[in-house]
């Protein structure tokens, strides 16, 4: 056995207990590091154990205390797992960010280790997390290993630390298809998420659920191959392996479909997100100015005098936007319940049906408005255009499309 | 900068909690926190009720020292954002000014964009009200006159406690 390089310590339920690393193993975990500096561009990255210690480290680390880091980021990383607890998260991973100087992004590898990747500019974040993924996969392989190595070295010490440890091989065990289903992160979320158009949403998870749900695997990987096996090896043995691999490939293919339709919703999903933020956007720099001066006096203060709840309770404030005034409105309303004889969740109503009918005004009051409607328009056109081209490249194109129709005023809808 | 204590008067709380409220709605936050860096809680909105606010924004301001203690390992001078990515919901904290944090709690199916956005937005505005309030004439004023109300009440109590002590 190669000399012991480096410990780590994992949590026991009679105390801590070392992990014993190997020469070779930390020669593997540095390899994995300086791959993913390199394919990312990041400065640095380091593994760390629990108790802020470093394991390995590649990339250039010349100018930075590395061992306050360890201490530090091992200490961030335990409050940071007291705030998952307390949110019914399994997990978080950190970053900050520094759009100028150096970002730092930190993950827990196993419940005992942490990577630690710092950056800059040159890393856009987006590559380091689909390059990240397969780094931690292959330093959870090397400790998973040196876990089962330290498991039989210690079969001389206590058997309650022994035992402790083999039940935590064995959880790590049973987790080991959930680990595989992070590798793909949206493995478990189509049928669950939200924010995407209903119709869109319905399609993609009827897709996801045809996969998950297609006969073809029993068929394909069980009695029918074991059907193939048996009279392949009867009578020609020769093509067993040739067999095998196209079956295995085809499962292979199949799952890649399926990945990357459950990426597609993701992508999707966001671009939707990204498309109404932006959109809030505009409406609200679309809400200025003497137009809607106008116009919000139109709609909140032309109503009735008599029984108008909103007009006494809508008022312009000193740095120039628009005001409810909720409490104004409240007692209107109250006043009025007294005078009609009505009570309050008649007021209440009355109130809402006036409020709806001043947003109605207000609305057609600025849609028949030239310019704003123009400048709406204009922008809402290149949104618009934005999101298409988003989804053309995910395939998503046609039907998508149809569902903001309702959106645009007849004869508005922008020419792609 | 020395650590001091914001002193709030009803009026920055109300205003405060109207800049949260906002930033909650226009986000598509699930909850918001403003905490000073001792882990006080100065505004929130929509914490679900199985979480002690208390302890949370604690565990938040810990957090966020922790982390800018990092970057400033790093060589960063000016910190100010962090994220945290879980599975279903994450965390953004802002650094409004040098005693203050906004902390907002949002889904996965949201996007960080958007949070972001509406976060820059937001922050100004808070440091505003923080920059006011640390600037409140009348609230030193007051708290000092709190402080002597509260000397007179002893003394009060005291002179009372005297005489039952001495028979």
């Amino acid at each position: 056995m190669s000399p012991v390089e480096a410990t780590i310590d994992i949590r026991t339920a009679d105390g801590n207990v070392n992990i014993l690393l190997e020469e070779a193993q930390v020669g593997g975990i540095k390899d994995v590091l300086v791959d993913l500096c390199l394919s990312t561009m990041a400065t640095f990255a380091m593994l760390i154990d629990a108790a802020g210690r470093v394991v390995a480290t590649g990339g250039e680390t010349g100018e930075f205390d590395i061992e306050a880091i360890a201490a530090l980021a091992a200490g961030d990383l335990a409050t940071t797992r007291q705030l998952s607890r307390m949110l019914n998260e399994p997990e978080f991973s950190l970053l900050f960010q520094h759009e100028k100087q150096k970002n730092l992004f930190m993950t827990a590898v196993e419940s005992d280790a942490i990577l630690i990747v710092v950056f800059d500019v040159e890393t856009t974040f987006g590559a380091l997390r689909l390059r990240i993924r397969r780094s931690i996969s292959q330093l959870q392989q090397i400790l998973h290993q040196a876990k089962k190595n330290t498991v039989v070295s210690l079969a001389s010490t206590s058997d309650a630390t022994r035992r402790s440890l083999e039940e935590k091989e064995e959880e790590r065990e049973g987790a080991s298809a959930p680990v595989a289903a992070a590798e793909a992160p949206a493995a478990a979320s189509p049928a669950g998420v939200t924010g995407l158009p209903e119709p869109l949403a319905t399609e993609v998870r009827k897709a996801v659920a045809w996969f998950d749900g297609f006969k073809g695997w029993e068929v394909m990987f069980h009695d029918e191959v074991e059907f193939m096996r048996h009279s392949l090896t009867r009578n020609r043995p020769e093509e067993v392996e040739s067999v095998r691999m196209t079956l295995v490939r085809t499962r292979a293919r199949l799952t890649e479909q399926k990945r990357l339709l459950e990426a597609k919703f993701r992508v999707a999903q966001s671009l939707y997100g990204q498309f109404l933020a932006a959109l809030e956007v505009v409406m609200l720099k679309a809400w200025t100015g003497e137009v809607v001066d106008r116009a919000m006096k139109a709609a909140f203060a032309g109503v009735g005098a008599e029984s108008n709840l909103l007009g006494g309770g809508t008022h312009k404030s000193a740095e120039g936007g628009w005001v409810l005034d909720f409490g104004a409105i409240g007692k209107h309303m109250v006043t009025m319940c007294h005078s009609r004889g009505l009570n309050y969740q008649e007021g209440m109503m009355e109130l809402m049906r006036q409020f709806n009918g001043s947003l109605m005004a207000l609305s057609a009051f600025l849609v028949e408005n030239q310019r704003l409607r123009d400048e709406l328009l204009a922008t809402w056109g290149k949104l618009y255009h934005h999101y298409a081209e988003g989804l053309k490249t995910l395939g998503l194109e046609s039907e998508t499309l149809e569902l903001f129709r309702p959106l645009m005023r007849p004869g508005q809808m922008p020419k792609a | 900068m020395p650590a001091r204590f914001l002193e709030l008067m009803a009026g920055d709380v109300e205003l405060i909690d109207a800049e949260l409220r906002t930033l909650c709605a226009r986000a598509g936050a699930e909850a918001v926190v403003l905490l000073d860096m001792s882990g006080a809680v100065l505004g929130y909105h929509r914490i679900p009720e199985s979480i002690d606010v208390l302890m949370f924004s604690a565990l938040l301001a810990s957090n966020f020292a922790a982390t800018e203690e990092l970057s400033r390992k790093l060589g960063v001078t000016d910190f100010r954002v962090i994220y945290h990515e879980g599975r279903r919901q994450n965390l953004y904290f802002d650094k409004v000014s040098p005693e203050t944090v906004l902390v907002v709690l949002f889904k996965d199916s949201n996007a960080l964009g958007r949070v972001r956005l509406f976060c820059e937005k937001s922050v100004p505005e808070l440091g505003k009200r923080i920059a006011e309030i640390t600037k409140h004439p009348e609230a030193a004023e007051q708290i000092e006159q709190g402080r002597q109300a509260a000397a007179s009440i002893r003394d009060i109590v005291a002179s009372f406690r005297a005489p039952k002590g001495g028979s």
